[in-house]
C-alpha cells in the first residue's frame, strides 16, 4: 500500500511538473536575465516544493510564492553587477536575439517597486491568479490587496513616464 | 513620447512564453526534493517541539511589512585552531562576524570573508570564542542545536564597532562540544538596538532576534539585516514546519531591559526562504479588537508557542488581556480560542512574560500561572534567588477554549520558563532553578549537577522524551545545562573551547 501511495505521489507531483514547469520558468524569464537562471529559479522551486509536497493545500500557489522569493533573491544579489554590465554595454548594439526592450524597462521599474506591492503585483498581473487567491498566498486582506495592485500600477505608470520623459 | 498606460496595460497583457525544461531536469529536482526532505525529516521531527518552547511576550498586530535587507557573507566566528581558540571579531558594520587568530593574537579581519561557518549535523570548524555568554539556545534536533551570546571582551572586540561581540556556536553533540558559527555584526540588546535571542527552524533557516532582526538562509554562514521592524521590537520569535512566528512590540524600555517595558503588540510570520515577515491577520471577537494585543501605555507581554512538524501543525499565543489565539502554521487567520486562567502580566528584560509560562505538548496546552512574587530574587534581571511564588498549574485539552488545574508547583522561585516533553513530564525553570514533574501533578526539584546556578534559569525546553536544555539566567557562567533523562538531572555544558 506504502508503495503504491509513493508511486501515486510521484505520479502526481511528475504531472504537475510537466504542467507547470514550461509555465512557471516562462514566468520567471520574464523578470531574470537569461535562461539559465530561469531554469535554475523554476528547478529550485519545484525542488522546495516537492520536498514539502505533503500538507500543501495549493501546490501552485507555494511554486509561484517561492519563485518569487528567489526571483527577489537574484535581483539583490545580481544588482550590482547587472548594473556595471548594463554601463560596460550602454553602446553596444542591443541583443536582436529575446524580448523587447519594454520588458526590460517595465521589469527594471517592478524591481524598484516596494517589496509589499512587488509580490502582490507579480502574483496578480504576472503568474494570473486571482485577488482572492493573491490575499491568501499574502495573508492579507482582499482589499488591502486591491489597493496595493492599484498602488503599483499608479507607481509604474509614474515611473515610467518619468523614465521616458 | 510612448503612451504610458498603453505600454503598461500592453506589458500586463503579454504572453508568458513556456520554457521547456531541459532534459534530465525532472529527476534531477526529485533527487534533490528526496535528500532535503530526508534532511529535513531529520532536522524538525524532534526539533518542532523544542524550539517552540521557548515563550516570549508580545502585542499588537501592525500590518506593516518587514522588509528584508541584503545577506552578508562572514568568515567562521572562531577562526582559530583547535588548541587556539580565536576571539569574537567583527569585520564591517554590515557584516556577518568573522573571527580569525589564534589565542596570542587577537583576530582580525577588514573585509568580509567567504565560507563563513554554519549550523551542521556533524561538529566542525574551530571552537567557540572564550568567555561565550550563553543568552538563547535553539534545538534542531535532539542533539544539533546552536546557542547565542556576547562572547570576547566586551568593548574590545575587534572591527569598526568594538562593542559588536554577539557570537554564535553551535554543537551537534547535545553540548557535549560547540564550534564557533558565523553570526550577525551587532551587539547586546540594548534599548532598540542588538540581539540576544536566536531560533532555527532547521540546518538552513534561522533567525536573531530581540530586539533587532537578523535572518540566514543559509544556516548562519550569512546573516541578513537589521530587517526594517518600523520602530517595532521584536519580542518573540518562533519556528516549526516552514515558517517562522514573531511577536513585535512597542516598547520604551531602555538599556538590556529593551522589552521590559512594552504596551501593544503584532504578530508576524515569515516563509522559510523569506526575509519577509507578513502580518498574520487576527480574527477577533468584536468587543476584544481594541484591547487583546495591548492597551496603549500599559506595560504588559504575550507569548508564542508552535507545535508541529512539516506538514502542518498549530501555533498558540498568550495575549496581554490573557485570551488565547490559536492559528495555522500556514500564515492564515489567528482566532480567539479562548480565555486562560491568567494574564502573562509584566515582562523580563527580554520579554517572557513573569505572570504566566505557556507551554504545548501533544496533546494539551499548559500554562503556569505565577502571582505574589516576595523575596530578594528578581526575575527581570535574572539574579538573586529564594523568591516565594504562589504557582498554579493548569492543562487545556481544547486548545486554549478549557482549563483545568492539575497542580500547585512548589512555591521556591520566580517561574520564568515552562515545557512539557511528550510523555507528559513537565519542568518548570525558575530564578532558584528547575522544578520537575511526571506528569504535572506532582512535583520534585530537579538534580543539577554542582547545585543550580545563582540566579536559576531564564529558559527550559525539552526536544525529545527524555532530552532538552536550559539557559542559566547568568549568562557569564559560559554554559547551558542539558538533560538526558527526561527533565530528572540536568548537567552543565560549558560553551567556549
Amino acid at each position: 500500500m506504502a508503495a503504491r501511495l509513493r508511486t501515486a505521489d510521484q505520479q502526481a507531483a511528475e504531472d504537475l511538473f510537466n504542467a507547470c514547469y514550461p509555465r512557471l520558468a516562462g514566468w520567471v524569464r520574464r523578470l531574470v536575465d537569461d535562461d539559465e537562471t530561469a531554469h535554475e529559479i523554476a528547478s529550485e522551486a519545484f525542488t522546495r516544493l516537492l520536498a514539502r509536497w505533503t500538507g500543501l493545500d495549493s501546490p501552485q500557489s507555494y511554486l509561484y510564492m517561492i519563485a518569487t522569493n528567489l526571483v527577489r533573491d537574484h535581483w539583490r544579489k545580481s544588482g550590482r553587477e547587472r548594473k556595471a554590465i548594463r554601463t560596460m554595454t550602454a553602446g553596444a548594439p542591443a541583443d536582436p536575439a529575446y524580448h523587447p526592450a519594454q520588458d526590460v524597462d517595465v521589469r527594471a521599474l517592478i524591481e524598484q517597486l516596494p517589496t509589499r506591492l512587488r509580490s502582490a503585483f507579480l502574483l496578480h498581473y504576472y503568474a494570473g491568479f486571482g485577488v482572492r487567491e493573491v490575499a491568501t498566498m499574502l495573508g492579507r486582506p482582499e482589499g488591502t490587496v486591491k489597493a496595493d495592485l492599484y498602488h503599483a500600477r499608479a507607481r509604474l505608470k509614474a515611473a515610467l513616464g518619468d523614465a521616458r520623459d | 513620447m510612448t503612451d504610458r498606460h498603453d505600454e503598461i496595460e500592453d506589458w500586463l497583457g503579454s504572453e508568458v512564453h513556456p520554457l521547456a525544461p531541459p532534459p534530465g531536469t525532472f529527476e534531477r529536482v526529485q533527487r534533490r526534493a528526496r535528500r532535503r526532505k530526508t534532511n529535513q525529516l531529520l532536522v524538525t521531527a524532534a526539533g518542532a517541539v523544542v524550539v517552540i518552547a521557548g515563550a516570549v511576550l508580545a502585542p499588537t498586530v501592525v500590518p506593516t511589512l518587514l522588509t528584508g535587507s541584503s545577506h552578508h557573507t562572514g568568515g567562521p566566528l572562531a577562526g582559530g585552531t583547535s588548541s587556539t581558540p580565536a576571539r569574537p571579531t567583527s569585520t564591517s558594520a554590515s557584516a556577518s562576524h568573522s573571527a580569525h587568530g589564534s589565542s596570542s593574537t587577537p583576530a582580525t579581519s577588514s573585509s568580509p570573508v567567504s565560507g563563513g561557518t554554519g549550523l551542521s549535523m556533524s561538529t566542525s570548524g574551530a571552537p567557540a570564542p572564550p568567555n561565550f555568554q550563553p543568552t538563547s539556545i535553539t534545538m534542531v534536533t535532539a542533539s544539533v542545536g546552536a546557542v547565542i551570546g556576547q562572547a570576547g571582551t566586551p568593548g574590545q572586540c575587534t572591527g569598526p564597532v568594538p562593542a559588536d561581540c554577539t557570537s554564535l556556536a553551535g554543537t551537534s553533540t547535545d553540548g557535549n562540544s560547540w564550534y564557533g558559527i558565523s553570526a550577525p555584526v551587532v551587539g547586546a540588546p540594548r534599548g532598540t538596538t542588538g540581539t540576544g535571542q536566536l531560533r532555527f527552524l532547521n540546518l538552513t533557516y534561522g533567525w536573531a532576534y530581540g530586539p533587532q532582526l537578523y535572518s540566514t538562509s543559509d544556516g548562519g554562514k550569512t546573516w541578513g539585516g537589521p530587517e526594517d521592524t518600523h520602530g517595532l521590537r521584536v519580542t518573540d520569535l518562533e519556528t516549526a514546519g516552514s515558517r517562522a512566528f514573531a511577536l513585535l512590540g512597542n516598547c520604551q524600555g531602555t538599556g538590556a531591559s529593551y522589552a521590559a517595558d512594552c504596551s501593544t503588540f503584532s504578530l508576524y510570520s515569515a516563509a522559510e526562504g523569506s526575509t519577509t515577515l507578513q502580518p498574520v491577520p487576527l480574527d477577533l471577537p468584536a468587543g476584544q479588537r481594541a484591547t487583546v494585543m495591548g492597551t496603549a501605555g500599559v506595560a504588559s507581554s504575550a507569548t508564542l508557542v508552535l507545535t508541529g512538524g512539516p506538514s502542518g501543525g498549530t501555533g498558540y499565543l498568550l495575549a496581554p488581556s490573557g485570551a488565547i489565539l490559536s492559528g495555522s502554521l500556514t500564515g492564515s487567520p489567528w482566532k480567539y480560542a479562548g480565555q486562560a486562567p491568567c494574564t502573562p502580566g509584566a515582562a523580563s528584560a527580554s520579554g517572557t512574560p513573569l505572570g504566566a509560562q505557556l507551554a504545548a505538548g501533544n496533546t494539551r496546552l499548559l500554562i503556569n500561572c505565577a502571582s505574589g512574587a516576595s523575596g530578594t530574587g528578581n526575575a527581570r534581571t535574572g539574579t538573586g534567588g529564594g523568591t516565594q511564588q504562589v504557582k498554579k498549574l493548569f492543562e487545556s485539552t481544547s486548545g486554549g477554549a478549557h482549563w483545568t488545574k492539575v497542580s500547585q508547583p512548589p512555591a521556591g522561585g520566580q517561574a520564568t520558563s515552562l515545557a512539557t516533553a511528550s510523555q507528559n513530564q513537565v519542568v518548570l525553570a525558575t530564578t532558584t532553578g528547575i522544578e520537575y514533574s511526571p506528569d504535572g501533578t506532582t512535583w520534585r526539584p530537579a538534580t543539577i549537577s554542582g547545585g543550580a546556578p545563582a540566579g536559576g534559569f531564564r529558559y527550559v525546553g525539552m526536544t525529545s522524551a527524555t532530552q532538552g536544555v536550559a539557559v542559566p539566567a547568568n549568562a557569564r557562567l559560559g554554559e547551558v545545562f542539558v538533560t538526558t533523562d527526561g527533565g530528572q538531572t540536568w548537567t552543565a555544558k560549558p560553551i567556549a573551547g
